[in-house]
């Protein structure tokens, strides 16, 4: 045989030398070597099966997701948006990053499928008449796209058609841990490979069971609220649901109202008035069932969430058609399995479990592989930029570069941070508001101003690892065309002339984004996020299962943090792991930002003290230690938060959702101490 | 064909690939290193499937089997999802694995691991 056989390989070889030139150079001008990627050459030969899967031209025009828009309601109780949401599975097609470079593959997805719940249309710009989202089944990508506004009410009523047998690969048991096994290629003996003494609730499970989280609303956790503690079964489940589960179990309904900013009243407790409210800004959804949110993101089940308000009205003021040009940019990565990463083909018990994605999925925007925005020159458009991916291979750090080597990238202004305008003073900041790169963790969001320059020419968006590539996770395999989307800038100047705002003109912070400095703190925690029974001696035990203070979540107090209502707390979030950054989210409450201390900068970068005003943030970083495990120099960041509003349960987490899934992830019970009584926590999944 | 880098490639983003078993038969696969497949018995019939044979040379003690199926219809019809995967960066040449039925009608087949997957191998029909 061929050294280098494939077996029925496409014999077709497709060359294309402009495309060879530019892969080399976008490599060159981000500074990544070529000796750890796919030189072009074998990226051109990867093969191409045009039978199955289209060969995707570059810079397809970008095309936005539809959107489903709120109206005003007839009746004040009314909803403003009524839609209804289906879990479906499908076959689609998915660019990856193969053995020898791009290549499609047939993958088996669970997604979205959105209607109004009249059916109307969804007036999407490429078919005005079409009245669901996804236009396909088999079109990769996020679910529709929500367009609300403070004080508005939404229902969204959820339905699960999975039908389990569609994943053979899912275990029978919604209940039971999931199971794996590797066969040793050389000698075929296969080898068990997961739950590797992971237990119920903290292991892969329940992979066709699902609900919602709005993350970054400010709503309650409560009843038909941002409730993750809702589980909406797949029909045939297995085992039946408990007696007490409600007979349609396969649907649920999230109605809720966004509340208005304050002196409003709390939509829930009506007598009292409004302490924090919503932020106006770019949220997004995504399915939050405990035990599989890191398999239903890999198949691309969430999409954005994006609440107007004042802010947005002031911005229109300043930048008139700013709404009519906006982009909403889903980032995600597409997968179909949960990759566990042993550190050989034999694994013993007590060996580490790496977890992640797999291999180096490509990185879509609203399901296209690097797609093209076009602008006129000197035009400026919003971008709300959400990461909606699951693993730590995309901590990446985002800058315009020229391309072909050329000089020629747009200017941006950062205008709000997790959905969460930044004050004037930061929008004035070198490391914010004038930053000309950025930095997104899984789950972060970015809302930027990008103006093009006054000529006409095109320039890539482009991302690198923030420092780097991680050592846990996902093994980075490639970094082949490390760049999101293409900016192409042509046409007439736009006219008339469009400016940023100004420092005096940016719209101010409203007072309840404002912290009163006189607010006694009631209370400092510090959480470390480390491994189950950590420490216990030098080595980390129990397969290195990520957990939050020691303790893997168990849906009891033993795991939660019970915190009083209308009280302000100051949180150490501290990194045990050297191998991998951990997202903090919290849900229902965003906190501001005091404090950051990255070990793995050099010495006079490590610790950043913020400036108020403080950015206000729902999801952070926190940076990776160094040292051993058993004398690690953490890596922390210091926040404050408000917890206000909205008494109930919810929950914490880390961001990398195989992490979540296996442990590191606490209840928040917050309690009124008006009426006090002991914390009863629902079972939670 | 390009030439390959030296040193040989990175190995692939899995996916997972099924194998159907239907009429006591089994299904030749292609698949890559990173690759699950999931084992899908269609037959009223229980099965136990094992390795008999790597790149032609016969597997001798004969490891444990690599999945046993119950029959069509019951929870442990599929096989849990099973890994092919190479530590390190996968051979250029493919891995070819013949293994069978270890009872009547003790059907045989082919499975073949390389770098990339062929076109083809994706199943064609839609959910």
């Amino acid at each position: 045989m061929n050294e280098n056989a494939i077996v029925n390989q496409n014999e077709a070889v497709r060359t294309n030398p402009s495309r060879r030139h530019f892969c080399a150079s976008a490599l060159t001008a981000l500074g990544v070597s070529l000796a750890d990627v796919i030189s072009p050459e074998q990226l051109e030969a990867a093969p191409q099966d045009t039978s199955v899967c289209t060969p995707t031209p570059q810079f397809q025009p970008f095309v936005p997701v539809a959107e489903f828009v709120r109206h005003p309601a007839a009746n004040p109780s009314d909803a403003n948006l009524d839609v209804n949401m289906t879990v479906k599975a499908a076959w689609r097609n998915v660019t990856t990053i193969s053995g020898q470079g791009p290549q499609c593959k047939r993958m088996k997805l669970r997604y979205y499928e959105g209607r109004y719940a009249n059916n109307s249309a969804l007036k999407w710009a490429p078919n005005p008449a079409l009245s669901k989202w996804p236009a396909s089944p088999d079109l990769p990508g996020p679910g529709p796209t929500f367009r609300l506004r403070v004080g508005d009410r939404v229902r969204i009523h959820l339905s699960n058609e999975i039908d389990p047998s569609d994943f053979p690969n899912t275990t029978p048991d919604e209940m039971a841990c999931d199971s794996q096994t590797v066969i040793d290629p050389t000698t075929g003996q296969p080898v068990p490979l997961y739950p590797h003494g992971e237990t119920m609730p903290s292991c892969f499970h329940g992979d066709n069971t699902t609900n919602l989280h709005f993350h970054g609303t400010h709503v309650t956790p409560n009843g038909h609220g941002d409730n993750v503690m809702i589980d909406v079964y797949p029909k045939g489940h297995v085992p039946p649901p408990p007696p007490d589960e409600p007979p349609n179990f396969s649907e649920y309904t999230n109605d809720f109202r966004i509340p208005l900013p304050p002196p409003a009243s709390n939509p829930v407790y009506p007598a009292k008035k409004m302490q924090m409210g919503q932020a106006p800004g770019t949220h997004w959804y995504h399915a939050h069932k405990h035990g599989s949110v890191a398999l239903q993101l890999l198949n691309g089940m969430s999409g954005a969430f994006i609440i107007e308000g004042e802010f947005d009205d002031e911005l229109e003021k300043l930048m008139p058609g700013l709404r009519r040009t906006e982009k909403v940019l889903v980032i995600q990565q597409i997968g179909d399995q949960i990759t566990i990463q042993p550190q050989a083909n034999s694994i013993q018990p007590g060996d580490p479990l790496n977890t992640c994605a797999g291999g180096d999925p490509r990185t879509l925007v609203n399901g296209q592989l690097q797609p093209a925005i076009t602008m006129q020159p000197g035009e400026i458009q919003r971008w709300r930029i959400i990461n909606a991916t699951m693993q730590q291979v995309s901590y990446l750090s985002y800058s315009f570069i020229g391309k072909n080597g050329s000089g020629y990238v747009p200017t941006i202004r950062q205008i709000a941070y997790d959905g969460i305008q930044i004050a004037p003073e930061r929008y004035n900041d070198p490391d914010f508001g004038l930053a000309q790169q950025f930095t997104l963790a899984p789950a972060n969001r970015i809302d930027i101003l990008v103006q093009a320059p006054a000529t006409e020419g095109e320039s890539l968006l482009g991302f690198k690892p923030v420092h780097n590539l991680p050592q846990a996770g996902c093994k980075s395999t490639t970094t082949i065309d490390p760049y999101l989307l293409q900016l192409s800038v042509k046409g007439n100047p736009i006219s008339p002339a469009m400016s940023f705002p100004t420092v005096q003109n940016f719209p101010h912070l409203p007072a309840w984004l404002e912290w009163n400095e006189n607010d006694p703190i009631k209370e400092a925690r510090t959480l470390q996020f480390n491994w189950y029974e950590y420490p216990k001696g030098n080595t980390r035990p129990h397969n290195g299962q990520p957990a939050i203070d020691g303790k893997i979540f168990d849906g009891t107090l033993h795991t939660a943090q019970v915190v009083d209502l209308d009280t302000r707390e100051e949180w150490k979030l501290e990194n045990y792991w050297n191998s991998s950054i951990h997202p903090f989210h919290i849900h229902v409450n965003p906190f501001q930002i005091l404090e950051i201390f990255d070990p793995n900068n050099p010495p006079e970068t490590q610790l950043t003290k913020m400036k108020p005003p403080y950015v206000w943030r729902d999801t952070i970083a926190i940076p990776a230690s160094t040292g051993t495990i058993a004398e690690p120099n953490v890596g922390y960041v210091r926040i404050r938060s408000r917890f206000v509003d909205f008494p109930g349960t919810f929950v914490l987490h880390c961001h990398i959702l195989d992490h979540e899934d296996r442990g590191m992830m606490q209840m928040v019970e917050i309690v009124d101490p008006k009426s006090r009584v002991i914390p009863r926590l629902p079972q939670h999944h | 064909m390009g030439k390959p880098k030296k040193g040989g490639f990175p190995p692939s983003q899995g996916s997972v690939q099924e194998v159907h078993i239907q009429g006591g038969k089994i299904e030749d696969k292609t698949i890559a290193w990173g690759d699950w497949v999931v084992w899908m018995n269609k037959d009223p019939a229980k099965y136990t499937l094992i390795l008999l044979e790597i790149n032609g040379k016969p597997v001798t003690p004969t490891p444990p089997p690599w999945a046993t199926l119950g029959e069509v219809g019951k929870p442990d019809a599929n096989s849990s999802a099973v890994l092919f995967s190479w530590p390190g960066v996968p051979p250029k040449t493919p891995y070819v694995y013949i293994y069978g039925m270890q009872e009547p009608p003790n059907s045989q087949a082919t499975l073949t691991v390389q770098i990339s997957t062929a076109p083809g191998s994706v199943p064609p029909e839609s959910v």
